[in-house]
């Protein structure tokens, strides 16, 4: 990466620096950064030369460099010689003079803190004896950072992580020897990460709001479909301790003055019930700074909810199980950071751990009481609108919605779906497969499958249709639909579906009654939609204007009326 | 069979590409030069492939030595190319029996 605005780094090492530089200017990932190189050479003359240098007023130094070779007294104990404790404090003291100098003169210095390296040193008195090489460095690292402690501008990084995810050589002796740099490969390129997420940090601030999708990202299963009492949250199960976990770190985050909130498709009262009354959340309302939860286009509630929490897309992070979801924000939003999310939840407190948008610069009271002031904001704050085009997205999804006769092998799929449905389901009529299968055998009666793909993979058999016809008046029975795929036009080609069904056995109408329960109101809302005449709980289209599907969705498949 | 040592180098030439500009990355190539005249590379990113392939092959139980004066004094020789780097590991490894 290049260009103007490239934040100069500094790098103040006791090593070749050339590998980490090039690691710095060339990574894919923002911000651009420009390396500024001294010669390798012993910390403290190292540091004299940096203080000495004209740099660019936006420059964040990095210094990085081995106690063993740097510190007289410590380098000495290594030896196994007899030292002065004091005098290596002196030593480090002076060394910590250096750096506050310097960030005196710098935007930030990044100090890598101090550790051991392989060495074993004095074995089991290595910690203990006060003049053992573990034990100085273990003391002189306590110094350092007590010494930096005033000095909001030095900032220490942390090596550890960078020599573990290295493997298990994380110190290189060919490295060292040939090219003068102590670690592996690895070492380097976390480190380098670690310097760029820094940056980042210190550039732009890090992300203050994380945008969360509900079902099987904040727990497992579909609340609208199972309640809450059937959510995989908590308990002796794997997923659900995962869920658990990870709701514990989005906490911690509102601790530091991250602010979460919530953009799911849901019924909101059912939603919220879960957050008020489930006995293993982790997060409450009170955790919330906000939501936008209901049925409509996800790219537009977050530009809802942002709008209403005044804050722009830079400042959010979007979670979401959905390729589709993540895919349909990213598009409206490009500024939103909408990363790539694990298949399991196993996996889900690591990865947002592994995103390292969060690190905060400075840590205010102000910043720790933020979701309390946005709790109060939301109170007052009213709607704003939102400018993504939901046309163009769903026009992007290339949706192919195929419908066949219900078949043997999908006897099973479609019973459970009949049984497990809730929300999108017109007569909420539980059923047995033997039931299923018989009424798909009578012979007034199309049952057919749905299976619903788009360009970011397959949702599987997701809706059931049944109609019969009695001459030319045909009755819509069934129609469930799962909820992972509402809110892209599947609900309105259903309904187209169902008139081409009936028009195939040759019905002028087609009737659907709808069942009220205390869940299905999105199915009523969509049968609604697509225009029909309405009596009471009743819907009837005349077939000769039947219900539209949408341009946006492919037909296939091998149904009557559709072949 | 020498696929795992080509492998082995395609890796620490991706190690090295990391660190360097688009337009002196090293191509997946038997021809892509090493010491060879036209190497992109310079005396720091030559050492960190070397030293990258040498680390490769330890894990595979190859004890190899690359940073050998004689061989990196000659740019005709075994590091020449990505391909002649590969047969010349294989050789060390058949001469290992």
């Amino acid at each position: 990466m290049s260009g103007g605005s490239a934040t100069p780094v500094e790098l103040v090492t006791d090593f070749t620096a050339g590998t980490l530089a090039g690691l710095l200017a060339h990574g894919d990932d923002a911000p651009a950064l420009t390396p500024v190189e001294h010669p390798a050479g012993p910390l403290q003359a190292t540091l004299h030369a940096a203080l000495a240098a004209e740099v660019a007023p936006r420059t964040v130094t990095v210094v990085w460099a081995d106690p063993v070779r740097s510190v007289a007294g410590i380098a000495a104990a290594a030896a196994f010689e007899e030292v002065d404790p004091d005098a290596v404090r002196a030593e480090v003291t002076a060394l910590a003079d250096l750096v506050v100098r310097l960030a005196a003169r710098r935007r930030a210095v990044l100090f890598v803190r101090w550790g051991r390296d392989d060495d074993p040193g004095l074995g089991l008195l290595d910690l203990h004896h006060p003049q053992a090489p573990g034990r100085l460095v273990a003391d002189a690292d306590a110094a350092l950072r007590a010494a930096f402690a005033a000095t909001p501008n030095v900032l220490t990084l942390d090596p550890l992580p960078w020599l573990v995810g290295a493997g298990p050589a994380p110190w290189s002796p060919r490295q060292w020897f040939a090219t003068k740099v102590p670690y592996a490969a690895g070492v380097l390129r976390a480190a380098a990460d670690a310097v760029r997420t820094a940056v980042r940090t210190l550039d732009a601030g890090s992300r203050r709001i994380v945008l969360l999708d509900l079902d099987d990202t904040l727990w497992g299963g579909l609340v609208g479909e199972v309640g809450r009492e059937g959510l995989v949250l908590g308990g002796h199960d794997p997923r659900g301790e995962a869920f658990v976990a990870f709701q514990h770190d989005l906490r911690r985050l509102t601790r530091i003055g991250v602010q979460l909130a919530l953009v799911s498709r849901n019924d909101e009262a059912v939603a919220l019930d879960a957050f008020d009354h489930h006995p293993e959340m982790v997060l409450r309302r009170a955790d919330l700074a906000g939501w936008r939860i209901g049925w409509g286009d996800k790219g537009a509630a977050v530009a809802e909810l942002l709008a209403e929490l005044r804050l722009g897309p830079a400042s959010a992070v979007f979670l979401d199980d959905s390729p589709a979801e993540r895919g349909r924000v990213r598009e409206a939003l490009p500024e939103v950071l909408v990363p790539e999310w694990p298949v399991t939840p196993l996996l889900y407190r690591a990865a947002l751990r592994d995103l390292r948008c969060f690190d905060p610069a400075t840590l205010s009271r102000e910043d720790r009481a933020r979701t309390a002031a946005y709790a109060a904001e939301r109170a007052r704050t009213g709607d704003a609108a939102a400018a993504a085009s939901i046309e163009d997205w769903l026009a992007s999804l290339d949706l192919v919605v195929d419908v066949r006769p219900l078949e043997d092998v999908d006897l099973a799929r479609a019973t459970q779906l009949m049984n497990k449905t809730n929300q999108m389901n017109l007569a909420t009529r539980r059923t047995t497969e033997a039931e299923l299968a018989a009424l798909a055998a009578a012979p007034d009666v199309d049952v057919v499958t749905v299976r619903v793909a788009d360009r970011y993979g397959e949702a599987g058999l997701t809706a059931v249709l049944a109609v019969r016809v009695d001459g030319d008046a045909a009755e819509l029975t069934d129609l469930v639909m799962s909820c992972r795929v509402m809110g892209r036009g599947v609900e309105r080609t259903l309904l187209h579906v169902a008139g081409r069904l009936a028009a195939a056995r040759g019905a002028a109408t087609l009737r659907a009654t709808f069942v009220p329960t205390a869940r299905n109101a999105p199915c009523r809302a969509a049968l609604e939609a697509a225009g029909p005449a309405r009596d009471g709980d009743v819907y009837r289209w005349d077939l000769a204007a039947p219900p539209a599907a949408p341009d946006h969705v492919s037909l296939a498949g091998s149904a009557p009326g559709l072949a | 069979m020498s696929d795992d040592l080509r492998a082995a180098v395609l890796a620490a030439v991706a190690d090295v590409n990391l660190q360097l500009p688009d337009e002196r990355r090293l191509a997946d190539a038997d021809t892509t030069p090493v010491l060879a005249a036209g190497s992109t590379l310079d005396s720091l990113a030559t050492l960190n492939l070397l030293v990258g392939v040498e680390e490769r092959c330890a894990a595979l139980g190859l004890d190899v030595a690359l940073l050998d004066e004689a061989l990196l004094a000659d740019p005709d020789g075994p590091l020449a190319t990505l391909g002649t780097l590969v047969a010349h590991l294989a050789a060390v490894r058949a001469a290992a029996g």
